[in-house]
């Protein structure tokens, strides 16, 4: 190799291997030496291989996958690995390779880039990590709906409860049929109303005597009971009430209420003679005659049998249950059709910090904040449109230190009459679930812009550098080493190129050196200077199309923008002017500026294909989106300068017309300054 | 069917087979340096091994292929398949030892077999050399699995004086050496864990080691030792440095080859 490379090499601001077919090392830049730890100039061993420079692992990985690529297509592009410094150290970084051939079509040697990448692996790492959290956070999301859905259950049975309960004391209220009946001791007569006769299912001629009517009283206790009652109340006057069960004629078993009361004298009268064992002791009250009522009770009485059975079920089998209605977990209100409190569980008074005696009677929406009060009445509407079924509402309170999210069910309960009579609400707070909520979607929009980012930077890595290296490498492919002459013009443009990457470096540093998503550094630029450097980047590429360009602005025009991505959008549109140009005739690029509103715009206007809006309007900016048909395109380019001008709160426009050419405005906002100490 | 699932090719004039099977991460295209060489005198057979290449991804079973005798069987059902008989077996790398399996398998199947830098096992062992500690593997799978995070490819750069090149090296790109990630990683596994070495005393079929001269996945001491456990086999060091003896030196892997079979 001959001295100016030598030289040149030596100036590239990434490492730089030069190696046999073989893989043996035979040159090596300073660059190099210096990533890899060594002092400047340090001579490699002769027989040292580039694969020696690599850890184990890598090794493996690069004998059995990237050596057979590069050999069978050429070259390799951007392979991320780890290289071994002189002191063990691993530092990360991206590979380019390039085979040059002989004549006879074998490999004479293989040239290798090296970028470091330290900062990109921080970005990364940085990344892995936002998602392995988002994707904790979404675990333990899971958790706490699975907690949600448990509650829901419990809840669910909590409700099924209070509906029986109300429906039992619907059937309460409804009062039974209540018949009359009289014994008369001295006419020994039993009398009973055809209530009375209905209740007992026998025919309404039918006057049964006194013990026939005993003896419709359920055998054992029952009768016991009654039997001793009447008696007691003859002997006593004092009035009975008792609920007992009878056989009716048709033997059907029944609960009865028999109220009994005693008409006396102090008369002497002579009983019945059924009655004589009845009479009273001489100067003592003797009753004449019972009367009192008979209902039928007995639906009344077993569905308080079975309320009771309900109860010491709950209590016996689901203490657990019943502590739940009583105070636990869940908030429990009861309003009138007004929306007035009318009961409050004591956990709704112990979450929620309310004095019972403070609300009871107000109005509900005092406790409910006022953005949210439509949305409450919406649900008491609800209710009333549909009373047939629960109604759900998210509602939030102000709590004692801050505001609390609830999920209610509300459910309009009828009275007896089926008229509409008070709300049931049952509410649990789902404060937790929406703050873990809240909390992933910030993680998520920070993921996306970090993404984002990292997309635009990872573009300028691989765009903005690859045009100086392509530069370079024609430059040198094209120069007859040979000719002196020849070879100063190279070293003159190489020089230039060296400063033009060194510059755009310099910039990416800028980006890395920012930690925080927000801080994109923002400066003055002086267009000419930056769309000037630009330019000279694509110099081979605009000789060989012949592309002529006209500024409209002066040289002295600025505008504010983060200095890499506006180097990034204006090598992505001035490329693509020119690789969409038309047969017809050269690219020709008018880049002017105007001023609109607080927007500096920049635009760029060529004479190319050009295509149609209306067909692609809503697709131009969009990711892998092609147009032409031409290989090249990847899709990307309008994309990234979208999301970049974009960072930077700015916007892209476009206007083309099929054979008419295209231009294209970005929109650079005025009032943004940022720097970074 | 079985064309689809391992990607087949026959092509070349002869009768006698000569079949190929790559090693681990590349696919048959590694072979192309060396098929012109044998077109006019042989029936050239080459596979993709499933999982790999262009075979059919779809039927990769993690069961089936979690040892080398899945692959062995997939070769033998290829040969039955196209009734080949008396073959000459060529495997690379760790694929070497899938072609040892099939000529333990069915010894009147194979004619002779060529193992192009072989290793029965490429982990150390109690006395044994192969190269490789547990962690230098773990180092490899995560390498590969950064590279397939797909910075590079995703944000594929729209080139400017993007070198020309052949449209087939374009095309080639595409899937040389770009396997799916998980089955990669398992192939992977079954490769740098495998251990291989009870096998070689029980071929019988002829063999050719070929070993580089300075292979960091097939040390010459690893190639000594595949030589010392076959009974009949001949080891060839040749001048070639590297795992791809077939890429980068192709002219002296055809000799040996061509000098091995000329002489059998």
């Amino acid at each position: 190799m001959n001295t100016e490379v030598h030289q040149l090499t030596n100036i590239l601001p990434c490492g730089y291997i030069i190696t046999s077919q073989q893989g043996i090392i035979n040159y090596v830049n300073n660059f190099m030496l210096k990533l890899l730890h060594y002092p400047d100039n340090y001579v490699l061993n002769k027989t040292t291989a580039l694969s020696d420079l690599l850890p184990m692992g890598v090794k493996v990985y690069f004998e059995t996958h990237l050596n057979p690529i590069l050999i069978v297509q050429g070259h390799i592009n951007e392979v991320s690995l780890d290289l071994k410094r002189s002191d063990g150290v691993l530092v990360p970084v991206l590979v380019n390779a390039k085979c040059i051939f002989n004549k006879n079509a074998t490999i004479a040697n293989i040239h290798y880039t090296f970028f470091d990448i330290s900062q990109r692996k921080k970005f990364e790492s940085e990344l892995l990590l936002a998602s392995q959290k988002q994707e904790q956070l979404i675990n333990s999301l899971k958790q706490s709906n699975n907690d949600f859905v448990k509650i829901t259950e419990e809840l669910e049975r909590t409700k099924n409860y209070y509906k029986n309960q109300n429906e039992i004391n619907k059937h309460i209220s409804k009062v039974g049929k209540v018949g009359g009946w009289e014994i008369d001791l001295i006419t020994g007569l039993l009398t009973w109303s055809d209530v009375t006769k209905e209740i007992h299912e026998i025919n309404k001629n039918e006057q049964p005597d006194l013990a026939k009517g005993i003896g419709f009283f359920k055998e054992g206790p029952d009768r016991e009971r009654i039997t001793s009652t009447v008696l007691k109340c003859i002997k006593t006057t004092e009035p009975f009430d008792e609920e007992l069960q009878i056989i009716t004629a048709n033997g059907t078993q029944k609960w009865v209420r028999v109220l009994g009361f005693a008409e006396a004298t102090l008369k002497q009268v002579t009983l019945h003679k059924s009655h004589l064992h009845l009479k009273a002791p001489e100067n003592s009250l003797q009753t004449i005659r019972l009367y009192g009522t008979f209902q039928d009770i007995d639906k009344q009485k077993n569905m308080m049998l079975q309320l009771e059975q309900n109860n010491s079920n709950i209590k016996k089998d689901n203490a657990y249950l019943n502590s739940i209605i009583e105070n636990n977990s869940f908030y429990i209100i009861k309003t009138d059709l007004e929306g007035n409190y009318t009961y409050f569980n004591p956990y709704f008074i112990k979450m929620l910090g309310v004095n019972s005696d403070d609300w009871m009677g107000k109005n509900s929406l005092g406790l409910i904040i006022p953005e949210d009060h439509n949305l409450c009445i919406d649900v008491v509407n609800l209710c009333f449109k549909q009373p047939e079924k629960s109604h759900y509402v998210t509602l939030r309170k102000p709590a004692l230190n801050e505001i609390v999210t609830n999920q209610w069910e509300f459910t309009l309960l009828k009275d007896e009459d089926g008229n509409f009579f008070e709300f049931l609400c049952i509410g649990y707070e789902i404060t937790p679930l929406i703050k873990k909520q809240e909390e992933l979607k910030k993680l998520l929009d920070i993921t996306s812009i970090q993404n984002t980012r990292l997309q635009n930077f990872t573009h300028i890595v691989s765009h903005n550098i690859r045009s100086h290296v392509a530069n370079l490498r024609g430059i040198i492919n094209i120069t007859d080493v040979e000719d002196i002459e020849e070879r100063t013009i190279a070293w003159k443009m190489i020089k230039n190129t060296v400063t033009l990457l060194d510059e755009t470096i310099y910039n990416l540093n800028e980006i890395i050196h920012v930690q925080t998503v927000t801080q994109l550094p923002i400066v003055s630029i002086n267009i000419s200077h930056e769309i000037n450097r630009v330019i000279k980047g694509l110099r081979l590429l605009i000789v060989d199309t012949k592309t002529q360009f006209y500024f409209n602005f002066d040289k002295y025009d600025t505008l504010n923008s983060n200095v890499a991505y506006f180097e990034s959008i204006v090598l992505n549109l001035i490329t693509n002017a020119i690789k969409y140009k038309s047969a017809d005739s050269p690219p020709q690029i008018h880049i002017g500026l105007q001023t609109i509103a607080h927007f500096k715009v920049l635009s760029i206007k060529d004479n190319g294909l050009g295509l149609d809006l209306k067909q692609y309007g809503d697709k131009l900016f969009g990711m892998y989106k092609t147009f032409h048909g031409n290989k090249d395109a990847k899709g990307l380019g309008l994309f990234i300068s979208k999301t970049q001008i974009e960072a930077m709160g700015g916007k892209i426009e476009m206007e083309s017309n099929p054979g008419q050419g295209s231009t294209l405005k970005v929109y650079f906002p005025e009032n943004q300054l940022r720097t970074i100490k | 069917m079985l064309i689809k699932k391992n990607n087949i090719h026959i092509i070349g004039e002869g009768n006698e087979v000569l079949f190929f099977i790559h090693g681990y991460g590349c696919d048959q295209n590694m072979w192309r340096y060396i098929t012109p060489a044998f077109v006019q005198q042989y029936k050239i057979v080459l596979i993709d091994l499933v999982g790999s290449g262009k075979s059919d991804i779809a039927v990769y079973d993690f069961e089936k292929y979690n040892t080398l005798q899945g692959y062995a069987d997939d070769v033998i059902e290829i040969c039955d398949f196209f009734n080949f008989k008396n073959i000459n077996l060529i495997g690379h790398s760790v694929s070497a030892m899938t072609a040892a399996l099939v000529a333990i398998n069915r010894p009147q199947l194979c004619k002779n077999l060529i193992m192009v830098c072989p290793s029965p096992c490429y982990l150390n062992d109690d006395g044994y050399n192969g190269g490789f500690a547990l962690s230098d593997i773990d180092e490899m799978l995560a390498t590969m699995q950064h590279n397939y995070l797909g910075w590079s490819s995703a944000i594929a750069p729209v080139i400017v004086g993007n070198p020309e090149k052949p449209e087939y090296a374009e095309e080639l790109a595409q899937s040389f050496c770009r396997n799916n990630p998980e089955i990669a990683k398992h192939f992977a596994l079954v490769t740098f864990k495998g251990d291989s070495r009870t096998c070689l005393p029980k071929i019988t079929t002829p063999t050719l080691i070929l070993q580089c001269s300075n292979d960091i996945l097939a040390p010459l001491e690893v190639g000594n030792y595949v030589s010392n456990h076959i009974k009949h086999s001949t080891l060839k060091v040749l001048k070639a440095t590297g795992h791809c003896p077939h890429l980068t030196t192709p002219a002296e892997t055809i000799a040996a080859i061509k000098h091995y079979l000329d002489k059998s």
